[in-house]
């Protein structure tokens, strides 16, 4: 069974090489591969060059619970979990819990990164082993510890992700996420602290020294254990390495048991803003039921001004809902939701998103035909603006009204909502929040008053802020990849690039609106446990900067790179399969290596001027200025690619 | 609602809401191929399937009809292992799903809504692989490919993988999966959505061959002039209740099935006078 599932993974990911689309995966396979060349021996070689120096034991403990952290935690931040072998299509197959577990795992080690992993750890066996005892028991330790890395990723998102879909998981979820950014802020920390005492092989040493009792370390320690003769401490190394490893497996096929025969709940509550929807609508209709003009009717009836309503709607009886799809408040069943693919936007939502989009560009196309000095060109009498602003009266006073109902904000109310119901975009805010405490911790913000600011702690922020406010707008260097397949839902009422603009805008302003308070809180923090407001004030503005940089690039990158990113059952982590992950991960490193010399100017007018509040006018004035710029740019190119943006995002995986 | 008496002047084998229906004698001996007792569930404060008691007897071509959100597709998820339900149990050939799944799972070939499949694979290479998966021995697996390609229609597209499929050809690659291991009881939900004529024509005749040789289908569809030529049984699901099941005469009752069903299920109110008069006015 288990090699059924290794030749399936395998010929899927050949299978990424054919058929449409084949080009990008291709040279992302190919990049990878070539990438997986260079570490493999260069690591390898490292390692054994080490062989009889007193470095060699506490390096490979090192190298074995850094494999582990990075596999548990970097699929949590960046690049997300292999799903070429998505198993929610195994459900219909009479396999056992046990074989789909084995299979899985063994589909799982299938793969370049299982691969390079092993020749790595291959190198602690060259550099510690020294007996043909030592060498089996470090055979049986790489397996182990192999066995643990996969493991570990795959329990942890696949639990994560049955968490963020469960109606408990925004509680769970986030507890769950504070406890794991506790634990890395703390090792991080630890491992700072003891570098900075003691020097990096001190401090190596040291950190080893504490390593050495994880799971990963003990087995790793099993190998120098063997090779000096103690083999019952290598056996029990090797045996708390297997208990461990043992109920990840549980906890991962558990998790996985779960979510292939139980029904999507994180989109439960859009029954209040289902709710909320049709109250809107309502109210919206009241003015025009009760108010002094009773021929102006709520928003869909505008079109029919020459054919007025039976003059019983104006009076005491209820009129005709303004929304079509208000009459459909009832809950949207969480199965029938996922039969359209804007499955987690509730229908009254969506119409409501729909309308918005069509009447801005019907408002936008009467307003330009008056600008031309010419008569609206709709049907006399027809109010081309005039339904939104009904609509308007009911949500918000003021210019908020007028702001409030342009496509930009719908853009953005939408991804908003998403943000808070789509697991994949949760789980992109995990990330998110992971990334920026560690850079954080960075700043020792954990050792504790203002002892931590030393002459290199405030330059030290400014880099964390750097690497934040880049890492928080990568996150939408895919945006349309989201949408998937409901993109065409914003193509079909797009008309012009200004169209597409403001759709851009829309989710940029969402990244920032979620995005920015989070800064500003943590500097808020920081600024109080200093006692010194001047770096945490410039460090804000720097991850402003870096944020609108990020998001103008950003923006390119989702119009020229686009790749669809599926739903799946099992791992809201998933990400595009076959050959994307590679892709992906490089488009980010050149989107930070341009984020960062796009700061250069800014960084050097800091160091010119000093630290201070101005940034914080001049840090998001850049930032907005980068990204309305690339907002400008993806929005000319993107307009004239969009029936190939629409293909590229939609195609199933 | 009308009273389902009302509907069935023969009130021997009158279909009860919720109840049991009398089986006449059947084609097959042996236990019914589906026997659901009591399924409820429920998503959140919406109760999708209330109560659902179905016996299908062997050798039958079973429809499943009802309107958008009637519970058909969950009380089928829930009746092949794909959904679990909160309460109630199903028993395919005396056997339950819920806690025997795998020999389950082995007697019974679904063809599910949505229909996810390893994109990535040739159509070959799909049916060989869920072949190998389910343990089938080699010879085998090759042999039947082959053959259900070319009933499909399929053998010229045998190497084209399937995300570069048409709709129609989904589904009947779909059908081949579901078939390759010659189950006791077939489950399709909507198999002919979206499936152009000629397409549709092949899936009939396949699944009409399938029922001859005694084995069993379950189909949900809404289009019911296809469940009537097709089915010999039928049940006729809203709100997540069987409203009526039985023969198809049972259930017709002398009329045609598309009146019996509007009877059974209740007439949509109409759009009243004053509602959508925005509608069409954009016309010049």
């Amino acid at each position: 069974m288990a090699w059924i599932f290794c030749t399936l993974k395998f010929r899927l990911m050949t299978g990424a090489l054919r058929g449409n689309g084949s080009a990008a995966r291709g040279a992302g396979l190919i990049l990878a591969g070539l990438a997986a060349l260079y570490v493999m021996p260069t690591g390898f070689a490292v390692l054994a060059a080490l062989r009889g120096s007193a470095l060699a034991a506490p390096a490979g403990v090192l190298v074995f619970t850094l494999a582990f952290a990075g596999w548990t935690v970097l699929p949590l931040m960046a690049f997300g979990t292999d799903e070429t072998l998505d198993p929610a299509r195994l459900t219909l197959l009479p396999l056992s819990r046990r074989q789909l577990a084995t299979g899985m795992f063994a589909a799982a080690l299938t793969g370049i990164g299982p691969i390079v992993t092993f020749v790595i750890l291959l190198g602690v066996i060259a550099a510690v082993a020294t007996s043909p005892a030592s060498v089996a028991i470090g055979v049986l330790a790489v397996l182990l510890e192999l066995t643990l890395c996969v493991t570990s990723s795959r329990a942890l998102t696949t639990a994560l992700s049955g968490l963020l879909r469960s109606r408990r998981g925004r509680d769970l979820g986030i507890a769950a996420a504070g406890a794991l950014v506790l634990v890395l802020l703390g090792g991080n920390v630890l491992i700072q602290r003891a570098i900075i005492s003691g020097g990096l092989q001190h401090g190596g040493r040291a950190i080893a020294g504490v390593a050495r009792w994880t799971p990963p370390g003990m087995v790793a320690q099993s190998i120098a254990s063997a090779a000096s003769g103690r083999y019952a401490a290598a056996l029990l190394g090797l045996g708390v390495g297997a208990a461990t490893a043992l109920l990840l497996l549980w906890v991962w096929n558990a998790a996985l048991g779960r979510a292939l025969t139980s029904p999507d709940a994180s989109t439960r509550t859009s029954r209040r803003s289902a709710a909320c929807a049709s109250r809107a609508a309502n109210s919206a209709a009241a003015p025009s039921a009760v108010g002094s003009a009773p021929a102006a009717p709520a928003l869909p009836a505008a079109g029919s001004a020459a054919t007025p309503p039976a003059p019983s709607a104006a009076g005491s009886a209820p009129t005709p809902p303004a929304l079509p799809a208000a009459a459909g408040s009832a809950p949207t069943p969480p199965a029938a939701a996922g039969r359209f693919s804007a499955s987690s936007v509730d229908a009254p939502s969506l119409s409501l998103y729909q309308q918005q989009m069509r009447f801005d560009v019907a408002a936008a196309r009467g307003a330009a035909a008056e600008s031309a000095g010419g008569r609206p060109s709709g049907p006399p009498g027809r109010p081309a603006g005039r339904p939104g602003r009904v609509r308007r009266a009911a949500v918000a006073p003021g210019w908020l009204r007028q702001a409030g109902s342009s496509r930009t904000m719908t853009a953005a109310g939408k991804e908003l909502r998403y943000t808070w119901r789509d697991p994949r975009r949760k789980a992109g805010l995990l990330g998110l929040a992971i990334a920026v405490f560690v850079s954080l911790s960075v700043t020792r913000l954990g050792t504790g008053g203002s002892r931590g600011l030393s002459s290199a702690t405030g330059p030290v922020l400014l880099a964390a802020a750097v690497y934040g406010g880049a890492f928080a707008g990568i996150q939408s260097a895919n945006q349309f990849g989201l949408d998937g397949g409901a993109l065409w839902l914003n193509v079909a009422a797009t008309t012009r690039p200004r169209d597409l603009r403001a759709d851009i805008a829309g989710k940029n302003l969402a990244s920032a609106v979620i995005a920015l308070p989070v800064f500003t809180v943590l500097y808020a923090v920081i600024g109080a446990v200093w006692g010194s407001l001047a770096y945490p004030v410039t460090a804000l503005g720097v991850a402003a900067a870096t944020l609108g940089i990020a998001l103008g690039l950003s923006n390119l990158a989702s119009v020229l790179l686009p790749f669809p990113v599926p739903e799946r059952r099992a791992s809201a982590f998933g990400g595009g399969g076959t050959g994307r992950g590679c892709l992906a991960g490089l488009t980010n490193l050149v989107m930070l290596l341009i984020v960062a010399i796009a700061m250069l100017p800014l960084i050097a007018l800091i160091i010119v001027v000093h630290p201070g509040a101005w940034m914080l006018l001049t840090g998001p004035g850049y930032g907005a200025a980068a990204a309305w710029a690339g907002r400008r740019a993806a929005g000319d190119i993107g307009f004239r690619r969009l029936p190939e943006l629409l293909a590229a995002v939609s195609r199933p995986v | 609602m009308l009273p389902l008496d009302a509907s069935l002047p023969d009130g021997s084998a009158a279909p009860v809401p919720g109840g049991f229906p009398v089986l006449p004698a059947t084609r097959a001996a042996g236990p019914p191929a589906v026997a659901a007792t009591d399924l409820w569930k429920r998503f959140g404060d919406k109760v999708a399937v209330a109560g659902v008691r179905l016996l299908v007897p062997p050798g039958s071509f079973y429809g499943l009809v009802g309107p958008n959100g009637a519970g058909k597709t969950t009380t089928l998820s829930m009746m092949t292992g794909l959904l679990r339900p909160d309460a109630g149990t199903v028993e395919i050939s005396g056997r339950d799903v819920w806690r025997e799944p795998v020999a389950v799972k082995a007697m019974i070939g679904v063809l599910p809504e949505g229909l996810r499949l390893f994109e990535r694979l040739s159509g070959r290479e799909l049916l060989t692989y869920l072949g190998r998966l389910r343990g089938l021995p080699k010879a085998q697996i090759s042999a039947r490919t082959e053959e259900l390609l070319a009933v499909l229609d399929l053998t010229a597209d045998a190497r084209t993988l399937v995300v570069d499929y048409s709709t129609g050809m989904r589904k009947k690659i779909g059908l081949a999966a579901a078939l390759l291991h010659n189950p006791r009881v077939l489950f399709l939900d909507e198999p002919f959505e979206g499936v152009d004529p000629v397409a549709a024509q092949t899936i009939k005749g396949v699944l009409e061959a399938y029922t001859a040789a005694g084995s069993t289908v379950i189909f949900s569809s809404h289009v019911l002039e296809l469940v009537e030529s097709l089915c010999d049984w039928v049940a006729v699901m809203s709100h997540g209740q069987i409203m009526a099941c039985g023969t198809l005469d049972q259930v017709r009752a002398g009329r045609s099935l598309q009146q019996a069903f509007m009877a059974i299920v209740g007439a949509r109110p109409r759009a009243e006078d004053g509602r959508l008069t925005w509608l069409g006015s954009s016309a010049p």
